[in-house]
C-alpha cells in the first residue's frame, strides 16, 4: 500500500491535478512514518515550481511534505504505529 | 522493544530524507537549476510515454466506439476554440486598429518560434507548463508565450520562467495569485489571476464594458491577454467586477508561439 500510494503520487504529479499527489501525501503521512511524503513534495516542486528572478515562489509542496511528515508524527505515534 | 526500534529507525529515515531535500535544493541552487532540469526531463519522458501508451491503446480498437465519440468531441471543441479565438481577434482588430498597426509593424520585426506543449497543463499547482523548446532554440527567460503569431490574433498566455537546453517552463499570465496590469476599454485595471487562463478585475462602474471586449496589456506591447467573459455590478458599489478569460482552452493547447527579446 505504501509503495502504491507513492507511485500514485508520482504519476499524479505528472499527469493529474495537484490535489492528487497532495491526497497521496496526506494518506501516506497519516498511515506511515513515510519519508516518501517529503520526496513527493520535492518532486512536485522540481517539476512545476518556477524559479526565475521574477517568478520566485515558495516551494509549497516541499513545505507541505515536511509539515505532514513531521507534524503528524505525534498522531502516528499515539494511534497508528502502536499495535 | 521491537516497536521502539522501528520507531527510531522510521524517525531516522525521515530525518535523513529531510536533510536530503535541503541538500538537493542547495545543489540545485548552486548549479543554476540543473537538478530541476533533470527532474523535468524525466517528467517529460514519463508524460510522453504515457501519452504514447494511451494513443496505442486507443488505436488498438479496444475502445473504438468510445474513442470515435471522444475524437469527435475533441475536434469539435478545438473547432469552437479556434472560432472563438478568431472572433475575439476580430474584436481586437476592430477596437484597436490604430495601435494594432504599430503591433503589426512590431510583429514583422519580432522573431518567434512555434513550440509544442509537452506537459499536462492542469497538473501544476503553480500555473506552469512545459514547452519543447529551450535555450538551443533561442528561448530566454521572460520570452512571451502566445497562442499564435500576434499578426493573426495570438493571445499572450504566459512568460518563460525557466529555460533548459531543449525545454522551458512557462508560467501562465493568469496563474493563481498573480496580478497583471491590463487595459479594458481604455481604462487601466489590475487583473488577479485565478488559474486556467482566467482572471478577475475591477473597473469603474460607469465604464461600458460588455462581454467579448478585448483585454490588452501595455506590459506586453499592447497585445491581447484575454477577453471579457462577464461583468457583474452592484448598485451599491463604485466598481464593476469583470471576469476575464482566454478564448482558447489551455488544456487543449498543443502548440504555442514563443517570442523572445521583448
Amino acid at each position: 500500500m505504501r509503495v502504491s500510494l507513492f507511485v500514485a503520487g508520482v504519476l499524479g504529479a505528472i499527469f493529474f491535478p495537484p490535489w492528487v499527489p497532495l491526497v497521496c501525501m496526506g494518506a501516506l503521512a497519516l498511515r506511515f512514518r513515510a519519508w516518501e511524503v517529503i520526496i513527493l513534495g520535492m518532486l512536485v516542486d522540481f517539476l512545476w515550481l518556477p524559479s526565475g528572478a521574477f517568478f520566485g515562489t515558495l516551494p509549497l509542496f516541499t513545505i507541505a511534505g515536511l509539515i505532514l511528515a513531521w507534524g503528524l508524527e505525534p498522531l502516528r505515534s499515539e494511534f497508528l504505529l502502536r499495535r | 522493544m521491537m516497536n521502539s526500534y522501528r520507531q527510531n529507525e522510521g524517525r531516522r529515515r525521515l530525518f535523513f530524507a529531510t536533510i536530503f531535500v535541503f541538500v538537493v535544493f542547495g545543489i540545485d541552487a548552486l548549479f543554476g537549476g540543473r537538478v530541476r532540469g533533470l527532474v523535468r526531463a524525466g517528467g517529460t519522458y514519463v508524460f510522453n510515454a504515457g501519452a504514447y501508451a494511451l494513443v496505442r491503446i486507443a488505436d488498438s480498437g479496444f475502445f473504438s466506439s468510445r474513442r470515435a465519440l471522444s475524437e469527435d468531441n475533441r475536434s469539435l471543441r478545438e473547432r469552437i476554440a479556434e472560432l472563438e479565438v478568431r472572433a475575439a481577434a476580430v474584436e481586437v482588430l476592430k477596437d484597436e486598429n490604430a495601435s494594432l498597426r504599430a503591433i503589426a509593424r512590431l510583429a514583422e520585426t519580432e522573431k518567434g518560434i512555434t513550440a509544442p506543449v509537452i506537459s499536462s497543463v492542469r497538473s501544476s499547482p503553480y500555473g506552469t507548463f512545459s514547452i519543447g523548446a529551450g535555450a538551443d532554440d533561442g528561448i530566454i527567460e521572460g520570452s512571451l508565450v502566445t497562442t499564435g503569431d500576434s499578426a493573426v490574433g495570438g493571445f499572450v498566455v504566459g512568460q518563460v520562467s525557466d529555460v533548459g537546453r531543449r525545454t522551458a517552463l512557462v508560467r501562465e499570465l493568469f496563474a493563481p495569485n498573480t496580478s497583471v496590469a491590463v487595459v479594458i476599454r481604455g481604462a487601466s485595471a489590475t487583473a488577479l489571476g485565478r488559474g486556467g487562463g482566467n482572471a478577475r478585475a475591477e473597473v469603474p462602474r460607469g465604464l461600458p464594458v460588455v462581454s467579448g471586449d478585448p483585454v490588452t496589456s501595455r506590459l506586453f506591447g499592447g497585445r491581447a491577454v484575454g477577453v471579457v467573459g462577464s461583468v457583474r455590478s452592484e448598485p451599491s458599489s463604485a466598481t464593476s467586477e469583470v471576469y476575464i478569460g482566454l478564448p482558447v482552452n489551455l488544456v487543449a493547447l498543443q502548440f504555442v508561439y514563443v517570442i523572445s527579446g521583448i
